[in-house]
């Protein structure tokens, strides 16, 4: 017809044949896709959004992204994207970028109830110097803090880490990934002495049946969802369920679908582990060989606040079962013990969670005794019109592939799992199963914890940005892991502050209580994604604190901040990522940051100048601190041993912990960057490479420990596309601790549980530890007893409805990035209140009306939603989070897992209302 | 002459097998969206998009996961080219 048209056949024709190539489907007669590329330039790199760790083609022309597509080459994600990966290149260009640091002044001067301001970065940093020597001489290292992210790029992660660690002698480093995935942390520790999953996405493709247990995948991990999918349909006789508290997408391709009652994970796994034993479905000699049996204290609390000195009147009932807690008539039963007489248990383990100890296999059998059929249907059973045979015979059908001994099993969860007040428990509990049935660490079978962010485990785990921990697994109580760190880091001996620092809710509550009083936020939005965000919203604008925070939008958070400073996005400066899988990806630089907008490693760089190491090496006073080798409550002065190293009182963090020799020796410009640009060295005018010298030290840590990593340029050659740590002698790991896969499993050996953490145990029994000698369980993994136990929270009373929170497909996390991006947000542009419609009705409400969703803790206004993707039995609803126009995190409730501090944002008590 | 933007979107749709002749149906039926392709025995459709708009691309790609026997719709491809406006646009969205 014209010129015109016959552009558009032609682009159509070869955008079908790129999209049929990159996906494996044979197309006759395609045109060329090669020709719709003119002039742009594609560079490899990962997206910016979950922990999938798409490989993702960024298009650049004119200075500009124009375009994206997924890496055809991409192990992960063969070539496709999902809807969030395809707003990789529009998330960067939103109208609100922030571009100048804002300063909340008044009449000239910083002012806490003044208006945002620009600033230069000069007085920025100056008013954020003031206020953190303000309160640092005063107070000492635990006034200061940083929240940090699972979106931190590795270099990133690792420079606040020796920023707050080794140079501000502070702990209170906490990313967002607390709230995501500690729980799987402190699984691993405890069962394997190491974290990581120990097998990887290849076993997709190579197993009979895949469970998700509290992960709606679908929407969650789509293009992992995509390859389940394909496996599903191409394989035959491989199953697919999905146990979730309400039926979503992922039910869709699921063969079996099992709606439970929220926290009644603990029991179904324990009746699965009780027809195992029941059936002689061990794997007797995998067990024997491998593997021994753990359980630890039920009376743990709820990381609640042992104080009510902040509580509002409503909550103190809720607060109060962090000291006694009457157990339910179905929790004394799990327990072993007689449900007919009340039991009223002071949680007197609260402060000691993590202990545990050895017991035999009799008493492991003896703690399952109690989970059976019957007992399990009626306590699990989560939608009230499904009939109690129906979900008696899924159960059934869920031991039998597990017990199943030529049957493969991957057991997939994320936040069901992780955000729960036994999320720790839970975790041990999948293990538990897999190393019964010796499906485990192998090749189609295994329990495989997903995560949410795209360096929650690259960055937040592995570098090590809690409050606990040092770079690869290590952690500030152990004194030989301090000295280790002190050693790389050139440290004088006792830098490092041996007690554990505030994790990321302890920090907020530690705004409300005055303890903490200048905080940094970097890469993430905690004052929308904290639990029960009245309390903290209320104490960052009423006490006397300072709030930075660095983002590229104004977040929720900014709202209550006292600084903002503009950051660059993913693609305008360098990174490196770690995703689910332990593999490790990296980008260039390929567009400039916007206006003054710089990276976040250039802002620590240029903060640490502001630091002399008089300032912060001399005598600290720590409230608590109570370690071997230091006197109680305080760090010594560190100066004079520093002077024998070689340093000088008046030199600058930045000098000692950053423009080190060492890391100086790594030049910018640099070949590996050919063609591309480096705003941090440019920006602080260096001819070294920051990002390259912070990965190079950290890999330090990892090497010969099995933690691994190729060296920073090997992750930006042409032919890689990410590798799985431990990588020895160039050579990535699939499958951990198994003797055909992995370097690290000693000579000989078919399976090695090597981790060291927590490898000696005493004997006890159900009751408790028996105080003997306590038992090296060098090369084994634990299988814990852990019984059911009651959420922190349940409807009853004025509060009738159970609460879940999380996200939907279109939205990322807070939606700072997702929701300016106008496609995303038409698609899903506010937060609903999915209910069931007959819930709604007997509240008077229809589909679009607007409630009031309302706990002890907060109230919200929201649509609501009776249709749609999600489906809720009675009594639930579901409010995802992405949205600040329903901040649904003033109604959560903050209790989290006592064991790995991570929040429960999947369960508290509701009411709903019309307005 | 008027430059606008105008963008095709490249899409693997899947479906269970048994039912790819009914979504095939339902996908021709669908404005701005062509088949090119389809694989029974993955149950895949090769797709492209047509919008006259970015916003439209997002809401399209939506509506596609929810259609009745679709199981995923991901984007393999996103291409924005500079186009006459004068013209006609094919898919009638924005007229």
């Amino acid at each position: 017809m014209n010129d015109n048209l016959s552009r558009r056949d032609f682009v159509k024709t070869s955008v079908a044949a790129a999209t049929a190539a990159a996906v494996g489907v044979p197309m006759d007669g395609a045109a060329d896709p090669a020709g719709l590329d003119s002039g742009i330039a594609w560079e490899k790199s990962v997206c910016r959004f979950c922990g999938v760790g798409c490989g993702v083609l960024v298009g650049t022309k004119d200075g500009h992204i124009a375009a994206v597509k997924g890496d055809p080459e991409s192990p992960v994600n063969r070539g496709l994207l999902c809807v969030k990966g395809y707003s990789n290149a529009y998330i960067l260009y939103g109208a609100d970028r922030l571009h100048r640091p804002l300063l909340r002044m008044k009449n000239g001067r910083f002012d806490k109830g003044g208006d945002f301001t620009e600033v230069s970065w000069e007085r920025a940093f100056d008013e954020m110097e003031g206020q953190f020597k303000r309160h640092f001489s005063k107070l000492g290292p635990t006034a200061v803090g940083i929240m940090g992210s699972g979106q931190y790029t590795i270099p990133e992660g690792y420079a606040a880490v020796k920023l707050a660690k080794a140079g501000w002698r502070s702990n209170n480093l906490d990313p967002n990934a607390r709230h995501c995935m500690a729980s799987a942390v402190a699984a691993f520790m405890q069962v394997y002495g190491i974290d990581e999953p120990a097998g990887c996405y290849d076993d997709i493709e190579l197993t009979d049946t895949i469970v998700t247990w509290g992960a709606n995948m679908a929407e969650m991990h789509p293009m992992l969802w995509a390859r389940v999918v394909d496996h599903r349909l191409r394989s035959k006789g491989v199953k697919v369920i999905n146990l979730t508290t309400y039926s979503n997408r992922t039910s869709e391709c699921a063969d079996h679908e099992l709606v439970i009652r929220p926290q009644t994970d603990l029991a179904i796994w324990n009746f699965i582990a009780r027809e195992i034993v029941k059936r002689n479905a061990v794997d007797t000699d995998f067990v024997n060989k491998h593997c021994v049996f753990a359980t630890g204290p039920t009376d743990i609390g709820f990381g609640m606040p042992a104080t009510d000195t902040f509580a509002f009147p409503a909550e103190l009932d809720t607060l109060a079962r962090q000291r006694v807690v009457t157990l339910s008539r179905e929790e004394a039963t799990a327990q072993g013990l007689d449900p007919s007489t009340e039991h009223v248990v002071e949680q007197q383990a609260a402060g000691r969670a993590n202990a545990h100890w050895l017991i035999t296999f009799d008493e492991f059998k003896k703690g399952l005794e109690p989970y059976t059929l019957d007992f399990t249907a009626t306590l699990a059973k989560g939608n009230p019109d499904e009939s109690i045979d129906d979900f008696k015979a899924k159960l059934r059908l869920l031991a039998d592939f597990y017990a199943d001994p030529n049957r493969k099993v991957v057991s997939f969860w994320t936040m069901g799992f992780n955000q729960h007040t036994r999320g720790t428990w839970v975790n041990e509990q999948a293990y538990m199963v897999h190393l019964l049935t010796g499906k485990q660490a192998k090749p189609g079978s295994g329990a495989f914890s997903l995560t949410g962010q795209p360096s929650a485990c690259g960055t937040a785990r592995e570098v090590g940005t809690f409050s606990h921990r040092l770079p690869a697994d290590m952690v500030v109580a152990n004194a030989a892991h301090r000295a280790r760190s002190e050693e790389i880091w050139k440290l004088p001996a006792k830098t490092v502050n041996p007690k554990t620092g505030s994790h990321i809710t302890q920090m907020m509550r530690d705004l409300e209580s005055g303890a903490l009083r200048w905080l940094w936020v970097q890469v993430t939005n905690p004052f929308q994604a904290t639990a029960n965000a009245n309390h903290w919203l209320t104490a960052a604008r009423d006490k006397d604190c300072f709030i930075v925070v660095s983002d590229i939008y104004p977040t929720y958070s900014c709202k209550v901040a006292d600084l903002i400073l503009p950051c660059a996005g993913h693609y305008e400066k360098w990174g490196l990522y770690g995703n689910s899988e332990r593999r490790t990806q990296s980008w260039r630089q390929v567009v400039d940051p916007p206006g003054e907008a710089r990276s976040d490693v250039w802002q620590m760089l240029e903060f640490s100048k502001r630091f002399t190491l008089a300032e912060v090496w001399g005598e600290q006073p720590v409230p608590g601190l109570a370690a071997a080798g230091f006197d109680d409550g305080k760090l010594p002065d560190v100066l004079a041993a520093a002077e024998k190293r070689g340093y000088r009182r008046d030199q600058t963090l930045y000098e000692v912990l950053f423009a080190t020799p060492a890391g100086r020796d790594f030049a910018w410009p640099d070949p590996v960057g050919a063609g591309h640009r480096c705003c941090t060295a440019e920006a602080g005018g260096l001819d070294w490479f920051p990002e390259k010298a912070l990965f190079e030290e950290y890999r330090l840590f990892g090497l010969h420990h099995a933690h691994d990593l190729a060296p920073f340029d090997t992750y930006y050659r042409d032919d890689v596309r990410g590798l799985r740590w431990p990588v020895v002698d160039g050579k990535e790991t699939r499958w951990r601790f198994n003797g055909e896969h992995d370097p690290y499993v000693k000579d000989g050996a078919d399976f090695d549980f090597y981790g060291p953490a927590l490898k000696s145990l005493e004997q006890g029994t159900l009751a408790g530890a028996g105080g003997g000698e306590p038992v090296s369980l060098a090369g084994k993994a634990k299988i814990f007893f852990r019984p059911y136990a009651a959420p922190a929270e349940s409807p009853g009373g004025d509060y009738d409805m159970w609460l879940c929170t999380g996200r939907v497909l279109e939205h990322w996390h807070s939606g700072t990035m997702t929701r300016r991006v106008p496609e995303l947000n038409a698609a899903q542009p506010r937060a609903q209140i999915f209910m069931h419609p007959a819930d709604a009705a007997a509240r008077g409400l229809e589909r679009n009306d607007v409630a009031v969703i309302e706990s002890r803790r907060g109230r919200v206004r929201a649509v609501v939603e009776t249709a749609g993707r999600n489906r809720m039995p009675k009594g639930m609803v579901y409010v995802p989070w992405f949205d600040e126009g329903v901040p649904i995190n003033k109604v959560t409730l903050d209790a989290t897992c006592p064991i790995s501090k991570q929040t429960d944002f999947k369960k508290c008590a509701v009411r709903i209302s019309k307005v | 002459m008027t430059e606008v933007e105008w963008s095709v979107s490249g899409l693997c749709i899947t479906a269970r097998p048994e039912r790819m002749a009914a979504v095939e149906e339902m996908l021709n039926e669908r404005p701005g969206l062509e088949v090119h392709a389809r694989h029974p025995q993955s149950g895949r459709f090769i797709t492209v998009q047509e919008c006259a708009t970015v916003e439209e691309h997002q809401q399209r790609l939506r509506e596609l996961q929810t259609l009745p026997g679709v199981l995923t719709a991901e984007l393999v491809l996103h291409y924005k080219d500079p186009i006459d406006s004068t013209k006609p646009m094919t898919t009638g969205a924005r007229e």
